[in-house]
């Protein structure tokens, strides 16, 4: 399965009208804490999963209800509107948002490099953005990585929408397409190709992603509500990086039957690269840097994808999270 | 069915009559029928839609040429496809039609329907061409009889109107000249004025009957209207309810026609024993 | 010059009164620019980016077109075939009927597979979609036709060449152009859904391109913008329709006085 993609444009004009009539009947109970991811459930959001799992929010007395995201469903869309108390999206998102005078403040970064990325043919031999030159490119339209860097490297090769189905690249050589490194190569391989993944990093992006955030207004008032639940996520997502197994049963058994195991188990083993960083060695789990949101900020707005220059800082914050030191003296 | 089906029809028929071949109620006797002033003879006419549904049966009629005959009969009789048979827009089930002395060749047979049936896509004057195209003639030679036929049915100035520009009455005086510019040696109607009022109806009556008269055009006329009948015919033919039969027929004895012979005493009688005869057809 | 505004003045004057009505819920409700841009927000965004509008504009005009073309060189040849014949038509419109459903978009992955990407695909999609009210149609108009007047003819010596020519082919005229002007605007909205599904990027972009392009970016004025452009695309090509169908029916047909769908 790949996200966030698919249809959910189709339905914008439309949701565009409900979220008007929506936002004034559906908020969320005050006691329930919702949590609005992107896409439907998978170890993506497996610090979410693990910590229902395993009871951390719970014990902090946190009510926490997650939904699972799918075509049409637009994490930072439901959180600016107070549908949802948080969210889950590309930290991207979350810049477009504040491009559009949507504010929102980003707490928690599951990917210290976003997995988000192209998948070629092996055969291909093609190792860089450059290479990609001469590729016909499957991406879903206006992906920020892609635009970033096709306008800093100025290759224009051929491009067509993507329509969430593998079958068109697999059945040629010459093709990109987009996909996220944790789930797609596995789908590939099952449809007869041979995957050579390259994420956004590797072409010359470095983002974050699985950005969990809120709205700022929540933010100033439940200061100890978000300490909390951040907390329950680092437990979570720390549990789950030692013995996955447990969380990825969960998530198929008990959340989403289409999350096969075998998938869950392959994400586990590049998430374990992807999930850590100097950063959260040092400030714990989901921790994020200026460096890189304002690198993402600064560059989206030279290629022209936001029309006013976003300052980054007031996105972010590292300021809930625990330090894996501070948990041993906890 | 072509020119040659036809022509066997006949030869048949004229093969059957001088063999002697046994025919019931008789109207006109085989040297009659070889006389040349015979143009429809029907005989032993039956027409059958299905198994149980007889449409017509038993039909002898003759019609000479110059003759206006008429047909009146209750809705549902057959009169209607008993004027398609003799256009041959229809076959029998047993029976023939033949039609001595007119040509087979297109065009020989003019049919007015029940409507005016023009197409509202082309002028007047193109609608009355319509049938001409068919035949080949002369661009020069349409327009000419064309104009001529609009002339004759009083719709000059109106050549280049549409169909849906005219009244009722129009309508039907465009789809007479369209049939009338075949030259037609042989008039079939089919309840060509019922749709229209009364006053439009008598009008266009008036009208046939001075294009049938002057030009001796030997005519079936299909009605359900019993004064309409009298008043144009020569012959006036009741046909009885389904299965249609002939119930019986009664010459006309008036010469001139006018608006005050419906008001005669006469007229009104012959009219009486028409419908009596329609009677005599329904309860059989 | 009156008939013109009693025509298009009385839907001019709702749509002033929307944008009017809008503009205002926007500013005393508050609505995040995000969720409901206001119109003069639209209109500011459709300058900035017209140059992205204009070329998605004629990539989709052309695409429609050339679907719409092939829609109708289809249709009518298939209609006048089914028309030849019951049995063919009692064999082959049942499928057509059952090409309508098919839901096209789900097809478009598979088109991408067959044709490659882009504009075949697109093209396609619109071809498909724009099919079945013209051949629909265009069959019903050959096959209605007042069968006295087929007897009058055959009476005359007419063949079907000749019945075909004089009668139902100018029969057909208005089944048609009612075909084409449904036709015309499921061309449109085929070629956007085509391009949203499988379209080319780039400077081959069309419309849909563009409408999936903002809604991914979170840029609803651009979206709303996109579709304005594409609502102006179908209406044009309902005019241009409706237009063809005046010119080439004239005053003939009733029907052509009050063009409907």
């Amino acid at each position: 399965m790949t996200r966030p993609a698919s249809l959910m444009w189709l339905q914008l004009p439309l949701l565009a009208t409900l979220i008007v009539i929506a936002a004034c009947a559906e908020k969320p109970k005050d006691d329930i804490i919702s949590v609005q991811t992107d896409w439907f459930a998978s170890t993506d959001h497996a610090a979410l999963y693990a910590a229902e799992l395993h009871g951390y929010f719970d014990v902090r007395n946190l009510h926490v209800e997650i939904r699972q995201g799918g075509p049409g469903i637009r994490a930072p869309n439901d959180v600016a509107t107070g549908r949802a108390t948080f969210g889950l999206a590309l930290p991207e998102n979350i810049i477009l948002a504040a491009a559009e005078d949507v504010e929102l403040l980003s707490v928690f970064a599951s990917y210290q490099e976003s997995p988000i990325g192209l998948m070629v043919h092996e055969s291909s031999g093609v190792l860089n953005i450059e290479d990609i030159a001469n590729l016909t490119v499957q991406i879903f339209p206006g992906q920020v990585f892609w635009e970033v860097l096709k306008y800093e490297t100025g290759i224009a090769p051929a491009e067509i929408a993507f329509d969430g189905s593998m079958t068109a690249w697999a059945e040629n050589s010459d093709w990109a397409v987009q996909g996220f490194a944790t789930t797609n190569p596995f789908d590939a391989r099952k449809v007869g190709a041979e995957p050579r993944m390259l994420t956004a990093t590797q072409l010359g992006f470095r983002a974050y992603a699985g950005v969990i955030f809120t709205s700022q207004s929540y933010a100033q008032e439940n200061q100890e509500t978000i300490q909390a639940f951040v907390a329950a996520l680092q437990q979570g997502y720390a549990d789950f990086l030692a013995n996955p197994q447990p969380v990825i049963e969960y998530i198929n058994s008990e959340v989403n039957n289409d999350f096969l195991v075998e998938v869950g188990e392959a994400a586990a083993v590049i998430m374990q690269d992807l999930a850590v960083s100097q950063e959260t060695e040092s400030l714990g789990l989901g921790a994020m840097n200026a460096e890189v949101w304002n690198d993402v900020a600064t560059r989206m707005f030279e290629a022209g994808i936001v029309r006013n220059e976003v300052g980054a800082s007031t996105l972010w914050t590292n300021e809930y999270l625990t330090s894996r030191d501070e948990q041993d003296v906890q | 069915m072509t020119a040659n089906q036809a022509a066997h029809t006949v030869d048949i028929f004229i093969y059957e009559s001088n063999v002697g071949h046994a025919i019931e109620k008789v109207v006109v006797t085989d040297s009659d029928i070889r006389s040349d002033r015979i143009r429809v003879a029907i005989r032993d006419l039956e027409k059958r839609f299905s198994k149980d549904v007889v449409a017509l049966r038993g039909i002898n009629l003759d019609v000479q040429e110059g003759e206006f005959v008429s047909l009146v009969g209750p809705s549902g009789c057959g009169k209607s496809t008993l004027l398609k048979l003799v256009a041959e827009l229809d076959y029998p089930t047993s029976g023939n039609v033949a039609r001595p002395g007119i040509a087979d060749l297109p065009g020989s047979i003019g049919f007015v329907f029940q409507d005016a049936h023009l197409l509202p896509w082309r002028t007047v004057h193109r609608n009355v061409e319509l049938l001409l195209e068919i035949q080949n003639l002369s661009v020069n030679e349409r327009h000419r009889r064309a104009k001529e036929a609009l002339a004759h049915v009083g719709l000059e100035g109106f050549e280049d109107a549409y169909p849906r520009q005219l009244s009722g009455g129009m309508k039907m005086r465009v789809s007479l000249a369209r049939t009338l510019v075949l030259n037609p040696q042989l008039f079939l109607l089919d309840e060509p004025f019922g749709a229209l009022d009364e006053i439009t109806r008598e009008k266009l009556n008036d009208d046939l009957v001075e294009l049938t008269r002057s030009s001796g055009l030997t005519t079936l006329f299909v009605t359900h209207s019993v004064s309409e009948a009298v008043y144009l015919s020569n012959r006036v033919v009741v046909i009885s309810d389904r299965p249609g039969t002939i119930v019986d027929e009664i010459s006309v004895p008036f010469n001139e026609r006018h608006r005050s012979l419906r008001n005669t005493q006469e007229f009104v009688n012959t009219c009486a024993v028409v419908t009596e005869m329609l009677y005599r057809g329904m309860e059989k | 010059m009156r008939r013109i505004f009693e025509l298009i003045g009385p839907p001019l004057l709702v749509l002033v009164i929307i944008l009017g009505l809008w503009s205002l819920a926007v500013r005393l409700l508050g609505i995040p620019a995000f969720v409901l841009p206001s119109p003069e927000q639209v209109f500011e965004t459709a300058i900035i980016e017209s140059d992205r509008l204009m070329s998605g504009f004629r990539n989709t005009l052309v695409a429609s077109t050339v679907g719409l073309l092939a829609a109708t060189v289809v249709g009518v040849l298939g209609a006048i075939i089914l028309s030849t014949s019951r049995v063919l038509e009692r064999a082959l419109y049942p499928w057509a009927v059952v090409l309508q459903t098919v839901p096209v978009v789900a097809l478009a992955p598979l088109f991408v597979l067959w044709v490659g990407p882009g504009f075949v695909s697109v093209v396609l999609v619109a071809f498909i979609i724009a099919l079945f009210p013209i051949l629909a149609n265009t069959l019903m108009g050959l096959v209605s036709t007042d069968p006295a007047l087929i007897d009058l003819l055959r009476m005359q010596g007419a063949g079907r060449a000749a019945i075909f020519r004089k009668i139902r082919l100018p029969n057909s005229l208005p089944y048609f152009f009612t075909g084409m002007r449904i036709s015309a605007g499921l061309a449109v909205i085929g070629t956007i859904v085509g391009e949203m599904v499988v379209g080319r990027g780039g400077e081959k972009a069309g419309l849909g391109y563009y409408v999936v392009f903002s809604a991914t970016q979170l840029k609803t004025d651009f979206v709303f913008a996109t579709i304005i452009v594409s609502t102006g695309l179908g209406i044009a090509f309902f005019l241009a329709m409706v237009g063809l169908s005046s010119l080439v029916m004239g005053r003939w047909h009733e029907s052509e006085l009050r063009p409907s769908t």
